[in-house]
């Protein structure tokens, strides 16, 4: 048995119960589309060489995430590999190969939810390889081919896939009515700059002993056709989107229940809005302002103390396991 | 694949056909997740039926105890709620001069929402533990997922262990070079070293495993591999007419105790 490799990134797999209904839906139709469309696309680069080559690339990732090293006392890192998989493969296989970790991750282990599995494979899957491949290739752009270049792009996109696809799990969680807007986004996105230094590190390190060793990988997306074109503009609007979305939504948390009730989304979901979206207003602060920044303050200080905690108390039994091996 | 071996019990839910437990525990967790919040009752129902599964199919429940707890410090993201929900508020004193407000409507949705977790997965728990992934995925195949999806994961199930053994060796071979000094909470070399350390280790188990898809690949081909699904020929057999009716007479019970709920609620 695998143990559950890592709690960080825990804080990206929604259960279930945590989701409405109706927004775990709506997120299962985009993610089907999605992967429909990237099968689609896979099968025309790779046709019958697909399957082995996405089925052991998957369970790579999914062992991959046993890799850890210290960060700073306890804690440590680990990776969710949806840059790596997204530079090294190109966005479309990317997006199957991560859909199959995020899946067999519900499937076998329930880490996340099945009725939520919509919702976190468009998360990591969708979202972290779109974002990646923006940054990266902007970034590339700006800092040339050289090896200081690829480092340093491949860091800023792992990064940078890590806390937009965070966002996007706090913004879920808001509007499914679970956590206020002015705690959870500031919460998530605290948390989730520091997660994401420990992947982008990881992920700049092994872009540089892949350069040293097949440099044949890393080019090869330069010869391929401007096909992916879609990919660039759809992975730098959904960051720029969640990046302004979301600071947004944690200050003007009713502008959420405005539009939930503008584009009629309280009439199929009339249990879930109404009721469960609060009035967000931090108890007995009155600025709303000093109110955000406490609540943000508050939050990301008692993740960060029970992922420190948890992170300890995993290390040494993955310790006791790997002995028991 | 511990969890395999298990499964070869005699015992009628394990025999049962992947397909009507597949389709039976989404519905289930869909109907919990459609509760309305404070309908304890019917969350003590759909528990009391979920146990019965648990107990005909004899499994331990602290084997499912045990998962369902690794799931739950996600419970964190749902704390903020129990403060700012909707007034009512409920006031206590923590230490004289500092007090805290409660929402009694929020503590209500937090309970709800972490009762509605804790079946979800317990189901989810009990489908993992009484089908064999590969009856599994092939349930999936027939219920529609994409064939070259269910390939695909199936093929990464496949070689999970072994990528598991790849990263114990490697990570094995980076401790007796001395990454880790005695005092777990230092180890030799600058963040960067060790960053760069650990990436190397993943950049090699990726060249391998893109390596070693095209050994798998070759070794496909020579076995006569073409893009028909197999795993769902093997594994997946048509549903005999008692597990029909087994699924149909689950689906009015979930049935029977949403609506309970939503006339109680």
């Amino acid at each position: 048995m695998i143990k559950l490799p890592y709690f960080a990134s825990n804080f990206m797999h929604i259960p279930d119960g945590f989701l409405s209904v109706f927004v775990s839906i709506i997120f299962w139709v985009l993610s089907i589309l999605l992967l429909i469309k990237a099968l689609r696309k896979t099968n025309q680069l790779l046709q019958d060489r697909q399957v082995p080559l996405m089925g052991v690339l998957a369970a790579a990732i999914f062992a991959g995430q046993m890799l850890n090293f210290t960060v700073i006392g306890g804690t440590s890192g680990h990776l969710l590999g949806a840059a790596l998989a997204t530079i090294l493969l190109g966005p479309w296989p990317a997006v199957v190969v991560m859909t199959s970790v995020v899946s067999m991750q519900a499937l076998i282990f329930q880490d996340g939810g099945l009725l939520a599995l919509g919702a976190n494979i468009f998360n990591m899957a969708i979202i972290g390889v779109f974002v990646s491949y923006s940054v990266y290739n902007i970034f590339l752009r700006l800092l040339g081919r050289k090896q200081w270049g690829i480092t340093i792009s491949g860091f800023l996109a792992a990064w940078s896939s890590i806390l937009v696809a965070s966002l996007a799990c706090a913004l879920q969680l808001t509007i499914s009515g679970t956590s206020p807007a002015n705690i959870v986004i500031p919460a998530m996105a605290g948390i989730h700059v520091l997660i994401g230094i420990g992947e982008g590190l990881i992920t700049s390190g092994a872009l540089i002993f892949v350069s040293a060793a097949r440099k044949d990988l890393l080019s090869a997306e330069e010869e391929r056709p401007r096909s992916n074109k879609g990919v660039l503009i759809g992975g730098s609007v959904l960051t720029l989107m969640l990046a302004v979305l979301s600071p947004l939504a944690s200050s003007h948390p009713d502008g959420l229940e405005w539009v939930a009730e503008k584009s009629g989304f309280i009439l199929l979901a009339r249990e879930t809005f109404y009721e469960l979206i609060p009035d967000y207003n931090f108890p007995r602060i009155n600025n709303p302002a000093i109110a955000t920044i406490a609540a943000g303050v508050i939050g990301a200080v008692i993740v960060f103390v029970v992922v420190f905690g948890l992170s300890n108390r995993k290390k040494t039994v993955q310790h006791d396991q790997i002995l028991q091996d | 694949m511990e969890q395999d071996l298990q499964n070869h019990q005699k015992n009628k839910v394990y025999q049962l056909n992947a397909v009507v437990k597949l389709i039976f525990i989404l519905l289930f967790i869909v109907f919990v997740n459609l509760t309305p919040i404070r309908a304890y009752k019917a969350f003590f129902l759909y528990f009391l039926f979920l146990i019965t599964i648990i107990f005909i199919a004899q499994i331990q429940y602290s084997i499912i105890i045990k998962r369902t707890i690794l799931s739950l410090p996600f419970i964190i993201a749902a704390v903020p709620i129990l403060f700012t929900g909707y007034a009512p508020y409920e006031t206590f004193m923590i230490i004289p001069g500092i007090e805290i407000n409660f929402s009694i409507i929020g503590v209500q949705k937090f309970i709800s929402i972490a009762i509605k977790s804790i079946l979800s997965i317990q189901a989810a728990v009990l489908l993992t533990i009484t089908t064999p992934m590969p009856e599994l995925f092939a349930a999936m195949e027939s219920i529609k997922v994409p064939q070259l999806f269910v390939s695909v994961i199936s093929l990464a199930y496949r070689y999970l262990f072994i990528m598991r053994d790849e990263v114990i060796r490697l990570n094995r071979a980076r401790k007796s070079r001395s990454s880790t000094l005695l005092d777990k909470r230092r180890s030799g070399g600058s963040l960067w070293w060790r960053a760069k350390m650990a990436g190397g280790m993943l950049g090699n188990l990726f060249l391998r495993s893109i390596e070693r898809s095209d050994r798998v690949y070759s070794a496909m081909l020579s076995r006569g591999y073409s893009r028909v699904g197999v795993q769902s020929k093997l594994y997946s057999r048509s549903l005999f007419k008692n597990e029909l009716y087994i699924l149909f007479v689950g689906i009015i019970l979930i049935l029977i105790i949403w609506t309970f709920a939503m006339l109680i609620g």
